[in-house]
């Protein structure tokens, strides 16, 4: 049982190291928060068509919902001339109340609350499984979700990956290397988008944003090369969620903050260790 | 129907609504919405923090711990900008979700140590419901403060935000000013995140701000737009929320601030999106009239030119054009005089091109196929003065007296 | 041949070019001078189809430059990239390598010698495993030169490549440049130093926001022309017309 919470939760954190690391290197780090709140008036929507709370009807419109709004923001953004910090306040804000407001409106039909929202329900996952009588049935669905999302970003990230790259480091190259960097862009919100939605039905919004932010953060702050800032902010995302875990049972705190909590104490240990390291060889960075 | 507790709750709202508007000002123009948003979230632990002490969930303790924290936290943001490589917007997204985790986990322990305190979702949505004439007075208090500070020193804050190193120069002792703003920041969204949550008091302190940005770049107008923006939308949120009571006030009135912005972002008259692409579009539509003018007044493309053409309808209605007996379409004495004022323009520029940019004749007719459109009659004019009232152009075609 | 004809190019309704016509015959070594403003960096972009001409096309090797992307490759003045990224020296010329075609995560064997070769002709293979930031502004440069030698594109276009850069990054930069012409590709560079230029090249584009004049060097670069691109003093344009008549060996007390 504890397996399969930690692998859900494991899986979670693999995909928010990869999504994340894109977003914090360009700038985009808020982006997840604010895609993360604008997520709940899809799922109200989602709600409404499919009757159950986690339906796929359920992760399709909450996917959508988030993912427009990023266009949203940079809609307003372009041809508003709104800044762009504002807009991304003024959206996600607007759509979090009318999500919430959305869901006063079913009453009591609707079974999501604030402790959902921000905790999910990470110790459930163990009892949430589908009813397909199939091998379906096998492992709990938020696993089957995380898995699927992760496989997506595996097949993504293979294929695309020099321009991945390219895009994220040097947009104005893409245009010379001939890449498309708007479908990049659209592809990476997409499976963003997938991983939040999912992420945030297991483990709710707080876990989801921290595990998007602090492991990349964190790797940025060690790595020299794109590949090992993948790979190291899995293994701090990965060893975060098993320490936060144990931690969690020793003390009696919920497990989604306990995990946040490490990841921020490790990031917090290697920002020290950058301060130091750049301070004794006399570099500053450049910003 | 309005009872007098409800009169204080709305009442309540629009203090914390205002309230929020104005401190957002000099953060909306510093361009740090974001920051507010993750102030309002790393708030929440120093009142945990407060409650743990306190015992309960008034008073000046939780004031003095809102401060605090929200000040370390302001300060942790822009030590791990400027000592680390993080950019900024991580260093906000750390801070924010970091101190709101902390928060989530003294608040757990509190619950199950049994100490009363709100539920989890009075953190997301706050409980103006049970607010006390006390909250009210305290946020009066605040309000006031906040407005004669504000307009004292109004001019600081906006060339602060504008220019912080001449303003620095100007004498304002800019580190201290940002303490400030910090302080009263973190005061302010410490009264207010009890009453609206954390989510929704960043929603005021930044829609409105932006709101009145986007309709005024005059000091004075985006403030006042900012502040009754802000009013009219807790007054409003108040009054729905009368009739159906288990709504959220603070989501109420941030949704009635988005209906009161998101129509004014895309059907404002000059500003607006939509508009914007009515005026791109109407733009179009009179330069491909105008070379329909002149196409007419050359005789050279009459036969193409179809009944249906849409510039044709469009120069009918306006009597620049009209069917004659034959059945062709010819000029009207006004589209006449159009079209001669569109090719005089036409001739005049690439006189201008030629005999003062030295350009070869060879190349300056597609350069007033654009000009022709942009010139204005004033242009026109001092064009026709400079070259010194020319009869012909570059290619000898005569050009058309003015009018 | 790059074949210009017409051209009017600019940001929003501003023009920063009038009515450009010129043809060059390739390969060649082409430098675009002229006063600042004068729309130099415009007229690169307008090559590389950055900005959509007002007016007025280019061709190269006779067709559109819209079909001609991958036989360019571009040095920019400014790089607007976080220097902070995770990235090192060598990936950045690896990027040079990327074809549209090129699908999976690895580049191949072919591709990380040419990698290498060119890196080490703009002498910074040493630092080939260092990160990017952790280098001078003279160093980047060049690194961002290695990655579009590595392109081995037909044509090379390059805006102020000695901008910033020290002079003796720049020395190896122009004689690096001048090798890579002689093997049968070309180059089209925004430069301002008239007295380099006028040993450099072989062509030369003379703007000033409309053109005075494009052609072999020795039909452009005279008094004339000079005088009314930049309209200076006689003395020091006739100094480098002078200058033009000699050898440039005679330039030792150039820094």
């Amino acid at each position: 049982m504890t397996f399969l919470i930690l692998a859900t939760a494991g899986l979670l954190a693999v995909q928010a190291a990869l999504g994340g690391s894109f977003l914090v290197l360009r700038r985009s780090a808020m982006l997840t928060d604010a895609m993360a709140h604008s997520l709940l008036p899809g799922l109200v929507v989602g709600y409404l068509f499919s009757g159950s709370r986690s339906g796929p009807e359920v992760i399709f419109f909450a996917a959508v919902s988030s993912f427009l709004s990023a266009y949203l923001i940079d809609f307003l953004n372009k041809f508003a001339g709104i800044w762009f910090e504002a807009s991304t306040g003024f959206v996600f804000t607007s759509l979090f109340s009318i999500g919430i407001v959305l869901t006063t409106a079913l009453g009591g039909n609707i079974d999501l609350d604030a402790d959902c929202i921000l905790y999910g329900e990470l110790l459930y996952v163990p009892f949430r499984y589908s009813s397909t009588q199939s091998w379906y049935d096998l492992l709990p669905l938020p696993l089957w979700n995380q898995i699927w999302v992760s496989f997506a970003w595996a097949i993504f990230l293979f294929f695309k990956w020099k321009q991945l790259k390219i895009w994220a480091f040097d947009e104005g190259f893409c245009r010379n290397a001939e890449i498309q960097h708007h479908s990049i862009r659209r592809s990476t919100l997409v499976l963003t988008s997938m991983s939040i939605v999912v992420g945030f039905d297991a483990f709710g919004a707080v876990l989801v944003v921290g595990f998007f932010i602090l492991p990349a953060a964190t790797a940025w702050l060690i790595s020299k090369t794109y590949k090992s800032m993948l790979l190291n902010s899995i293994v701090f995302g990965v060893g975060s969620i098993a320490l936060g875990y144990v931690l969690a049972l020793a003390f009696d705190w919920e497990p989604g903050p306990s995990m946040v909590c490490v990841a921020g104490l490790n990031f917090m240990i290697a920002a020290l260790r950058y301060r130091q390291k750049k301070s004794g060889s006399g570099f500053r960075p450049t910003h | 129907m309005i009872s007098e507790h409800l009169v204080w709750i709305i009442l309540g709202c629009m203090l914390a609504a205002y309230l929020l508007a104005i401190t957002g000002i000099p953060v909306y123009l510093r361009r740090e919405s974001l920051t507010g948003d993750a102030l309002s979230h790393a708030i929440f632990p120093g009142v945990v923090v407060a409650v743990l002490i306190s015992g309960g969930q008034q008073g000046w303790v939780t004031y003095l711990s809102g401060i605090i924290v929200g000040s370390f936290a302001l300060f942790l943001i822009q030590t791990i900008h400027q000592k680390t490589l993080i950019p900024k917007d991580g260093a906000t997204g750390i801070v924010l979700i970091l101190f709101f985790a902390v928060g989530l986990l003294l608040m757990g322990r509190l619950q199950r140590s049994g100490i009363p305190l709100w539920g989890v979702q009075h953190v997301l949505l706050g409980k103006a419901a049970t607010l006390l004439p006390s909250d009210v007075f305290a946020l009066a208090v605040l309000s006031a403060l906040g407005s004669v500070v504000f307009f004292l020193v109004q001019k600081w804050i906006w060339i602060e935000a504008f220019d912080s190193k001449f303003a620095l120069h100007s004498g304002l002792p800019k580190n201290t000013y940002e303490l400030l703003l910090s302080a009263w920041t973190a005061l302010v969204l410490t009264a207010t995140i009890q009453i609206l949550g954390a989510v929704l008091s960043a929603a005021m302190l930044i829609t409105p701000a932006a709101l009145g940005h986007f309709l005024s770049n005059n000091p004075k107008k985006l403030t006042l737009i900012t502040l009754v923006s802000a009013c009219i939308a807790a007054v409003l949120a108040g009054f729905i929320s009368a009739s159906l009571p288990s709504m959220s006030t603070g989501a109420l009135t941030v949704i009635m601030l988005f209906m009161l912005s998101f129509p004014f972002f895309i059907f404002h008259p000059t500003k607006g999106i939509l508009m914007k692409w009515v005026a791109r579009k109407q733009e179009a539509r009179r330069w491909q009239d105008e070379n329909t003018l002149k196409q007419l007044l050359n005789q050279t493309k009459i036969p193409l030119f179809s009944i249906k053409n849409p510039s044709l309808q469009r120069l009918a209605k306006h009597s620049f054009v009209r069917l004659n007996p034959q059945g062709k379409w010819e000029l009207s004495p006004k589209g006449l005089e159009e079209a001669e004022r569109i090719v005089r323009k036409h001739r005049l520029w690439e006189t201008f091109l030629h005999k003062r940019l030295m350009l070869p004749v060879g190349s300056v007719h597609e350069n007033a196929e654009l000009m022709e459109h942009l010139l204005d009659d004033e242009a026109e004019e001092r064009l026709a003065l400079d070259l010194n009232h020319p009869s012909a152009d570059p290619h000898q075609s005569p050009i058309p007296p003015r009018k | 041949m790059i074949e210009v004809k017409n051209l009017n190019a600019g940001y929003g309704k501003r023009s920063a070019l009038w009515n450009i016509d010129f043809s060059i015959p390739l390969p060649a070594f082409v430098g675009i001078i002229g006063p600042n403003g004068g729309g130099k960096s415009t007229l690169l972009k307008s090559i590389l189809g950055e900005l959509t001409p007002l007016t007025g096309s280019i061709r190269l090797f006779g067709k559109p430059i819209a079909e001609m992307k991958n036989r360019l490759a571009y040095v920019p003045q400014i790089n607007s990239v976080d220097w902070n990224f995770p990235i090192r020296v060598m990936d950045v010329v690896l990027m040079g390598r990327f074809r549209p075609n090129s699908w999976g995560p690895f580049y191949s064997k072919s591709d990380r010698e040419k990698a290498e070769f060119y890196l080490n002709a703009v002498g910074m293979l040493a630092f080939s495993k260092q990160q990017i930031g952790e280098l001078s502004g003279g160093q980047r440069q060049r690194v961002f030169l290695a990655r579009a030698l590595a392109r081995e594109a037909d044509v090379l276009l390059l805006d102020e490549p000695l901008a910033g850069v020290d002079a003796g990054s720049g020395e190896r930069i122009l004689s690096l440049l001048s090798e890579y012409q002689k093997q049968g590709r070309s180059i089209v560079m925004v430069h301002h130093d008239l007295l380099t230029a006028s040993t450099l090249f072989d062509h030369l584009v003379l703007l000033q926001t409309r053109l005075v004049a494009a052609g072999p060097i020795k039909e452009v670069f005279t008094l004339t022309n000079l005088q009314t691109a930049y309209g200076t003093d006689v003395s020091i344009l006739s100094e480098m017309i002078h200058k033009l008549g000699q050898t440039p060996a005679n330039l030792s007390d150039h820094p």
